[in-house]
């Protein structure tokens, strides 16, 4: 009987021990090489990537009956993965893989089998970077805006994993728009949402864990605060303050033309609740503010208007449509001083007009020793312009250099540093040229940008199916923390008038 | 067994009825909306409370592909709820006609083409969870059965689950006798409030109040007759106050064609004729899916035809007449062979946040060649509208005319994802980075784009437009005889000579029949003969006969009645009397 018992255990310990070894995947001894990288789904292949990043999940692009996937570095223990075209790698054994080898090159060998013969394409090459990433993502999802809207949001995602919870959206606003979220320095504890609408149009504001509902429009500027800049060590934020309009191209595949009728610039100070006027001129346009990170000088892009119409007169608006190609953006910079809170002279960092282009969007590293910039054939809203690329301008010795690595034969467009300076983060279009997406690339000590790669899903299918643009992608270091439901509150209420005074700071 | 007939009769009823009236209908529902198999749909909908109803409604809908297998869904829930009512409220034989309150109400609902079918799914998951708690009788069992279906129901239908705990409430308090049951009432109502708090609180922390207790409950908001949300309120009403009636629980075992047959037979007459009678369906949006399916196909005869049968068209009818008779190549010798009561507004529609406006107003961009503008009305529609079948088919064909493949091929891997749809969108895949377009509508749309660019605005005068689009590309034809059946249309005789010598083949061949009449009518009143030689011997005639009579009459109303059996589908009649009966 005990004989018959022992066996009985034997059999069940030889079953489970056949289970547990049938469930990982066999090496691939016998295999055909073939030359060449194999086709995947997101881009993952020569890239660089932050040794916090989530797991670079993907498809590959190729029917086969079997597949299988080895992901190693110099150290540790390789992933293997097997069975299926759509590669989702574990998050712990990427995340120590990828912790165990910073500044090393990270492997991943792909076999697929066709009829009973196993082949090897070429083996990726990734490299781990020493520096992390921010962790999280901030940004609008909406459809590619035309006029109307219905349901938007802004979003955060966190970058070491998959998870994206909403900041707040408009169901809690009565559908009413939002976007322009903002943050100093990259991080959440000051930071400031735009809501638009008659109803419950304003900015929350948040400066601590205090959120204020702030009516921006004063009697002083022509419309409320639009693009923001926060001031990297004051409770100031530099705002433009547009006149905007939109048309649409009749052949071009570029579809929406933004033009301003007539911007300016404005400094809100938080603490004192007051707008005061930064610059103000009829024949210039004034827009996309961006401290320099030691708070000494404000950028931000300027074109002369291409009419002499006063502000006031009808037709200003027409005549800028019909000349919009002429519209060429150089990016200024206005000194300022922190303690006095007095701006100084204005000078010209980048003439565009002089290359026959336009500049949007100037943003600069953290080290405040790089420029990073958007630059189109005309015009200031790149999202819509299939020429815009991302530019560098080394401040030190002002010279112009344009990010091969990083830029597509699509739009390239909103961007923000990573706080460390060593990451940033912009909009393309490149996968169908409507729908925007986030990419993300590695910036080194030298200046130099690295092949980017796009922000990681769980699915890899999952932007075919998603119907909505990332708007504004803002990296910040830890998550927003204020509840939903106090945004909620905050939106629902009347918001507090801003003071506004002629005289500039 | 008279039971089953008069079952029989409701399903024979709603069957034929919904097949038959309301098959466009059903249609237009099946085509406003996309259902996926892809998991990222399915988890989409789990953002708002009743997600799985929601997305049960769209599976079934998807089914509205065929008006049959709508009209049977339809026919099959409606009759599920009434057998549920029946018994759940133990309707006698001789008030039956009680139990198909609801289903009629709910079939009356199904006529519009704007109903949310959730909530037909809602009330019978309702009907179901009141039948299986009131069939318990041990009253423990059933205390915590119904505790559980409020929860149930909540993760399955969102707010329905608080409809039925109210349907609960009024249940035991009139059906049930024992002490205890107001207590239970108590229970009940604090559970509900609880399981609201609990979703308001940690899982649907994105929707506001309102929003977790009500969705997917259909919105009033918008509805502004009684008839609108008339049968919403008297349904979820009947629910709620059918356990305080009574009479419905006596049964009487009267003969066949005793008196209560024919309180049932008028009843249930009734109920149809109200039906009947308080029908949302819009014949006129139905022809309208009818026309903008033939136009799909390019079938503009079919188009015509539908047309033919229209009585009082819309601005959005019109203007798919119009098309269809540009693109037949006839607008200049038979538009007015069609009725025009709108004149030059029946040639455009407005930018409006409507989807339907949206969806078949673009099409008058589209077939003039401006697919950009074309395929803004359809993205502004799918923003209010939501993704859906008909959107996409129209977006990914423009997307291939832009050479937008990557775009197209987006599009059209959703549609793949789609039962009835797949079928196109491989076929369609063909033209994607093809430079083999022979016999396609493809090639004939990249020859009527604008050769230059230029911006357009949000809103815009339809015939500056008109003239710059034609300036631009002045071979579209399209373009150019709609601009001057455009100028007909808004009498603008000086605006319509002036462009007339940019005809292709202008003096060389005869002018299409509208065009020579309206050239008479502007050699009579400007003098200038100078554009006649081209008036054919048959119409000038007829206009000498047209003069004789209306110079002939003692006053223009005595003309028109002699004038409108001969000449009613003549440029000179619409000239002279559409819209403006008392023209002197």
């Amino acid at each position: 009987m005990r004989i018959a018992h022992f066996q009985y255990y034997k059999a069940a310990l030889f079953c489970f021990i056949a289970l547990v070894t049938s469930c990982k995947p066999k090496t691939i001894d016998h295999f055909i090489s073939v030359d060449g990288l194999p086709s995947i789904r997101p881009d993952y292949t020569s890239v660089t990537v932050p040794y916090n990043i989530a797991p670079l999940n993907f498809l590959i692009e190729e029917d086969a009956d079997d597949y299988q996937v080895k992901i190693s570095s110099a150290k540790g223990k390789p992933i293997v993965i097997s069975g299926d075209k759509t590669i989702q790698i574990p998050e712990k054994d990427w995340k120590t893989l990828l912790s165990e080898n910073r500044g090393k090159p990270l492997f991943i060998d792909i076999f697929v089998k066709k009829g009973g013969n196993w082949k090897k394409y070429k083996t990726i090459e990734n490299s781990i970077a020493d520096e992390p990433i921010d962790g999280y993502l901030v940004y609008r999802l909406i459809e590619p805006l035309y006029v109307n809207w219905q349901k938007m949001g802004i979003y955060q995602r966190c970058l070491e994993n998959f998870e994206e919870k909403s900041v707040l959206n408009n169901n809690l606003t009565q559908g009413e728009c939002m976007n322009c979220h903002s943050f100093q320095m990259n991080s959440p504890q000051n930071m400031l949402i735009h809501l638009r609408g008659k109803r419950n149009g304003g900015t929350l504001v948040v400066s601590g864990n205090k959120v204020t509902k702030i009516n921006t429009k004063t009697s002083g500027a022509m419309s409320p605060g639009v693009y923001p800049a926060w001031h990297p060590t004051q409770n100031l934020i530099a705002f433009s303050v547009n006149e905007i309009g939109q048309l649409f191209h009749a052949r071009s595949t570029e579809k929406i033309e933004v033009l301003d009728v007539q911007s300016d610039l404005v400094l809100y100070d938080v603490d004192k609740n007051q707008i005061t006027p930064i610059i103000q001129s009829n024949k210039y346009f004034e827009t996309f503010p961006a401290w320099s990170p030691d708070g000494r000088y404000l950028y931000f892009c300027s074109a002369r208007c291409p009419t002499d119409r006063p502000k006031t007169d009808k037709l200003r608006g027409f005549d800028i449509s019909e000349q919009y190609t002429d519209l060429k953006y150089n990016i200024l910079r206005i000194a300022f001083d922190p303690k006095s809170r007095k701006f100084g002279a204005v000078d010209t960092v980048v003439n565009a007009l002089k290359l026959n282009k336009s500049a949007s969007f100037p943003r600069i590293s953290p080290d405040g020793k790089f420029l990073l910039f958007c630059l189109s054939d005309y015009g200031n809203f790149s999202i819509w312009h299939k020429s815009s690329d991302l530019y560098l301008m080394n401040l030190q010795i002002r010279q112009l250099s344009r990010l091969d690595a990083v830029n597509s034969n699509d739009v390239e467009s909103y961007h923000t540093w990573s706080s460390n300076g060593r990451w940033f983060v912009f909009s393309s279009r490149r996968i169908d040229g409507s729908y925007t997406r986030p990419y993300f690339a590695y910036f080194d000590k030298n200046g130099k940008a690295y092949k980017p790669f796009l922000l990681p899903q769980e699915d890899p299918l999952y932007y075919q199916s998603l119907y909505k643009s990332y708007n504004v992608p803002e990296l910040i270091k830890t998550p927003v923390n204020i509840n939903i439901r106090d945004f909620e509150k905050q939106a629902l209420e009347p918001p507090k008038p801003a003071g506004y005074s002629p005289v500039k700071e | 067994m008279v039971r089953r007939i008069w079952q029989l009769l409701f399903v024979a009823f709603s069957f034929l009825y919904l097949f038959f009236y309301c098959g466009a209908t059903l249609s237009v529902m099946e085509q406003m909306q996309i259902f996926l198999y892809d998991k990222f749909f399915f988890y989409k909908h789990f953002a708002m409370p009743g997600g799985l109803l929601t997305y049960l409604s769209e599976f079934l809908i998807q089914f509205f592909y065929y008006s049959g297998a709508g009209a049977f869904i339809v026919t099959m829930l409606l009759l599920a709820i009434q057998e549920l009512v029946s018994r759940m409220y133990r309707i006698s034989d001789n008030f039956y006609f009680i139990s198909f309150i609801p289903s009629f109400l709910l079939l009356l609902l199904q006529t519009s083409e704007e109903y949310a079918f959730s909530n037909t799914a809602g009330i019978f998951l309702v009907a179901g969870a009141l039948f299986f708690n009131y069939q318990i009788q041990q009253t423990t069992l059933r205390y915590a059965s119904t505790l559980a279906s409020i929860l149930l129901l909540y993760v399955i239908a969102g707010g329905y689950a608080f409809f039925f705990a109210i349907a609960a409430v009024t249940c035991e308090l009139f059906k049930q006798k024992e002490y205890k049951r107001l207590g239970f009432i108590l229970v009940l109502i604090v559970s509900s409030v609880f399981v609201w708090f609990i979703a308001y609180k940690f899982v649907f922390v994105s929707v506001n109040a309102v929003g977790v207790a009500l969705e997917p409950f259909p919105k009033f908001l918008g509805m502004s007759g009684f008839s609108e949300w008339g049968p919403y309120l008297i349904t979820w009403l009947f629910f709620i106050l059918a356990p305080a009636m009574p009479c419905m629980v006596k049964r009487n075992g009267n003969k066949v064609f005793g008196l209560y047959f024919y309180v049932n037979v008028l009843s249930l007459a009734l109920m149809a004729f109200f039906t009947v009678r308080f029908s949302a369906t819009d014949r006129n949006l139905e022809k309208l899916f009818l026309m903008g399916d033939a136009a799909q196909k390019n079938d503009w005869d079919e188009v015509l035809q539908i047309s033919g049968e229209v009585r009082q068209p819309g601005q959005l009818l019109s203007l798919y007449t119009n098309i269809a008779l540009c693109k037949k190549g006839v607008l200049g010798d038979k538009m007015f062979f069609y009725e025009q009561p709108l004149h030059e507004k029946g040639m455009y529609a407005p930018f409006q946040k409507n989807p339907i406006v949206l969806l078949f107003g673009s099409d008058l961009y589209y077939q003039l060649g401006l697919v950009n503008y074309a395929y803004r009305w359809l993205m502004e529609g799918t923003v209010i509208n939501g993704l859906s079948s008909r959107f996409l088919i129209k977006m990914a064909h423009i997307a291939i005319i832009n050479k937008d493949y990557a775009l197209a091929q987006k599009y059209l891997n959703t549609l793949k994802k789609t039962l009835f749809y797949k079928r196109w969108a491989l076929n369609q895949e063909r033209y994607i980075n093809s430079s083999d377009l022979s016999n396609s509508d493809i090639k004939i749309k990249r020859a009527l784009l604008p050769t230059n660019d230029y911006l357009i605005g949000e809103d815009f005068e339809f015939e500056a437009f008109l003239t710059y689009f034609l300036k631009d590309n002045p071979k579209n034809r399209f373009a150019f005889d709609y601009f001057m059946g455009y100028n007909l249309l808004s009498k603008n005789l000086a605006g319509f000579v002036r462009h007339l010598p940019l005809m292709p083949g202008f003096g060389q061949r005869q002018l299409p029949r509208h065009y020579q009449e309206a050239l008479l009518i502007y050699a009579m009143q400007s003098g200038d003969k100078s554009l006649l030689s081209g008036i054919s011997p048959e119409v000038q005639s007829k206009f000498d006969a047209f003069n004789q009579i209306f110079y002939g009459s003692p006053n223009p109303e005595q003309a028109r009645k002699q004038l409108v059996g001969q000449f009613k589908n003549t440029y000179w009649y619409y000239f002279l009397y559409v819209n403006n009966p008392k023209a002197n």
